[in-house]
Parts: C-alpha cells; structure tokens; sequence
C-alpha cells in the first residue's frame, strides 16, 4: 500500500468533490470523503499503476455515496427536512451560474450525474468512466448524450 | 459552457481541512489499535494453542474416508446457496436455489448452475435449458451442449454464424473449466440488446453453450445477476450420487 498521507493528499479533493456531486451535500459528502479513505486503509489494496488505484477511489466514492444517500435512517432524515421546508441538496457556489449549474446537475438521476460529472469536471475518457463505474463504454456516451439532452432541458440552454 | 466556469467551480469543492485533519486522526488511531493488536495476537500462549489445533484439524482431515468427503460433496449441490451480487453497484445477498441438469447421452455432462428463483424462472426442454426473468423475459439465458467440439472450434463456429467479424472479449469467469466468451452490442441505445455467448470445455469433447442476452440499460441489473448465476455453474457426476 502507497503511504496513505500522499494518497489523501492528492485525491482529497476528488473524492470529495465526487462524493458532493452525488450527495448533493456538504455533510454527507464530508462522511462519504472520509470513510472512502478508511476503506483504502482498512483493505489496503495494491496497485502497481496509479491509474487502477484511481479507477478504486472513484469506484469507491460511487458506492460509499450510493449506501448514504440510499440509507433507510438518511431517506426518514429527508422526509423530515422535506416537511420542515429545508432543502439538503445545497452548495454554495460564489457566482449565481455556477449554482444555477450544480442545482440542474444535482436534479439529474445519479447514474447520468456521475457520468457528466467526470467527464466534463474530472476530464476523464469514456473509457476511464467505464472502467471506473464498471460499465460499458458505449453505457458511458449513451448516458452522456442523455445527460446532457437533460441538462439543456433544465438551463434552458446548450450546456455541455 | 465555459471551461473557467467548471475549473471555477471545482476549485471551490474541496473539503474543509477540518474535516481532512479529523480524517488523519482517525486512521491514526487504528494504526495503533493495529499495532496493539498484532502485539496480543502473536503471544506465545496463542501459538502453543494454535500449533495444537492445527495438529487435531489435520489427524481429522486425513482420518476422513474419500467416500464421506464425496458425499458430502455431492449432497452440497442440493443445498441453497447464499451469493453475493452487484446490483446497480450495491452488493446484495440473495439465496440462489440449484437447478441441476442430468444428461442421458454419453457424450454429455451433467451440470449445476444455482438460479435466484424470485427473479428467474427456468425450464428445460430438449436439452436446451432457459432461464428467464419472471418480470423481464428479454433477460433470457439458455446453456444447451455440443457434442464432440472443442470450446475454440465451438465459438468460432458460432462467430461465423453471427455474420460478423469484430467480437469483443466477455467478461471472465470464476469457474474451473476450460472456457471463451464473446461478447456482441446491437447498438447503444438504452433498449438494444446485449448478447454474451460461452463455450465451456464439458470434460466429454464437446462443450457447453451459454448464451445470455438483455437490454443495454439491464446491464448492472440482469448482466450483473446472469454474471454471478453462472459463476455458479459447475459441471458434475450425478451417476456418482
């Protein structure tokens, strides 16, 4: 296992900002951040090439996020927030486009989410996504079409 | 849209260092709860303890008759068994029930593939069996067998049938016997169908085809279930029972 501190330190802020992307949350992407890297730690896997180790980290996030957001206690926690008017899926970004942006993401289902996500924000091929979410490659650009047909939809506006 | 707006925004999603900090607190204390652990476990009392039961499981096992050990294993394709999937990307553990398959020819061999019941159906009718999703029948897999064809002779005679040149490799499998597999996508539509065909060596000189097929967007779903239902399959002797 590659020393740890280097690890977090060079993919905190993509795992983070993944796990963001799919909570829609600042508190639970930060529980989703941490427990991504625990997991490293406790399974210690190895991987010769840096891409594999990558790929696992964002493999990981997907899942980790997908147990919280899914989580019976988290889904009762949202229909108590929903009646008391207040809205979790929030992040504040400096400028009004950029939260115009990640509100109209963040109203995409998860597995087109993801896939824009990467893509556009983490600059990665449609063959790392596929390897990455343990898709195909032709699911990956059909998803990204959709994805983006949707986001136009919502912004009014060609997108991506 | 604007690439200074995306790298804008990515800038500002970063964790806070509150939270990096608390995350190296944590995973040094199980460092040290590791490290403690490792100390307890390699006391010399739990050596001596273990040496010993290393001694009785190995006078046990050489004691056990080759007859009792075949029988239980024989008696263990009829059982359920707990297998784990991944659904959509979450693992799920669901009872998988035997359908096991005894040929009459000689050439043929016998089988045991474990099916999730509340999911699949399946029958068998001249020696083809088909497995089919109860609320999906586009998920379908059939496993039927050639008789005296090599798995490499099998698949490209199959190819050929196809009437296409370019094949992508299938997934592998967890399964003893000598296999190829390809994998054929009629398009990338969400709706066109997936197709991944098998030959495995039945141990006989012929082999086993598997074909299993679904819709592009059943590809976590049912291709995630069909991948563990045959990761199941083994090839048996019934006439031993």
């Amino acid at each position: 296992m590659k020393d740890l501190d280097t690890i977090v330190d060079k993919y905190k802020n993509m795992v983070y900002r993944i796990a963001l992307v799919r909570v829609g949350n600042h508190w639970d992407a930060d529980d989703v951040f941490q427990e991504v890297f625990i997991t490293y730690y406790q399974k210690a896997p190895d991987f010769q090439e840096e891409e594999h180790l990558k790929a696992w980290l964002i493999n990981t996030t997907i899942n980790i996020s997908k147990k919280v957001t899914g989580s019976l206690w988290r889904k009762r926690m949202h229909m108590v927030s929903d009646t008391e008017n207040r809205s979790e899926e929030s992040y504040e970004f400096e400028l009004p486009e950029e939260n115009e942006i990640f509100i109209a993401l963040s109203k995409l289902p998860a597995k087109y989410r993801i896939v824009l996500f990467l893509f556009y924000f983490e600059e990665l091929s449609t063959k790392e996504i596929a390897k990455a979410t343990s898709t195909k490659e032709g699911t990956v650009r059909m998803r990204l079409t959709r994805a983006r047909t949707m986001m136009k939809d919502y912004l009014g506006k060609e997108a991506f | 849209m604007d690439r200074h707006v995306l790298l804008h925004m990515k800038e500002q999603m970063k964790p806070d260092q509150i939270v990096v900090d608390e995350l190296m607190k944590k995973i040094e204390q199980m460092q040290d709860e590791d490290t403690k652990k490792k100390k307890r476990l390699y006391s010399p009392g739990k050596i001596v303890a273990t040496a010993s039961l290393v001694i009785i499981l190995i006078i046990g096992i050489m004691s056990t008759t080759p007859g009792k050990t075949m029988a239980k294993t024989i008696k263990s394709w009829f059982m359920p068994q707990m297998i784990e999937e991944s659904i959509e990307g979450y693992p799920e553990t669901v009872e998988m029930q035997p359908a096991a398959q005894q040929n009459q020819k000689e050439k043929m061999a016998d089988y045991v593939i474990y099916i999730n019941k509340e999911i699949f159906e399946t029958q068998t009718k001249d020696g083809v069996q088909t497995i089919t999703g109860i609320d999906n029948p586009q998920a379908k897999m059939t496993i039927y067998q050639e008789e005296d064809i090599h798995v490499d002779e099998c698949l490209e005679k199959i190819k050929q049938e196809t009437g296409r040149n370019v094949f992508e490799q299938a997934e592998a499998l967890n399964i003893e016997a000598e296999y190829q597999g390809i994998l054929i996508t009629e398009g990338e539509k969400w709706n066109d169908i997936i197709k991944r065909i098998y030959c495995i060596d039945n141990g006989q000189g012929g082999c086993f085809v598997i074909i299993y097929s679904h819709t592009v967007e059943a590809d976590e779903g049912f291709g995630s279930r069909f991948r563990s239902m045959l990761n199941t399959f083994q090839i048996i002797d019934m006439k031993e029972e």
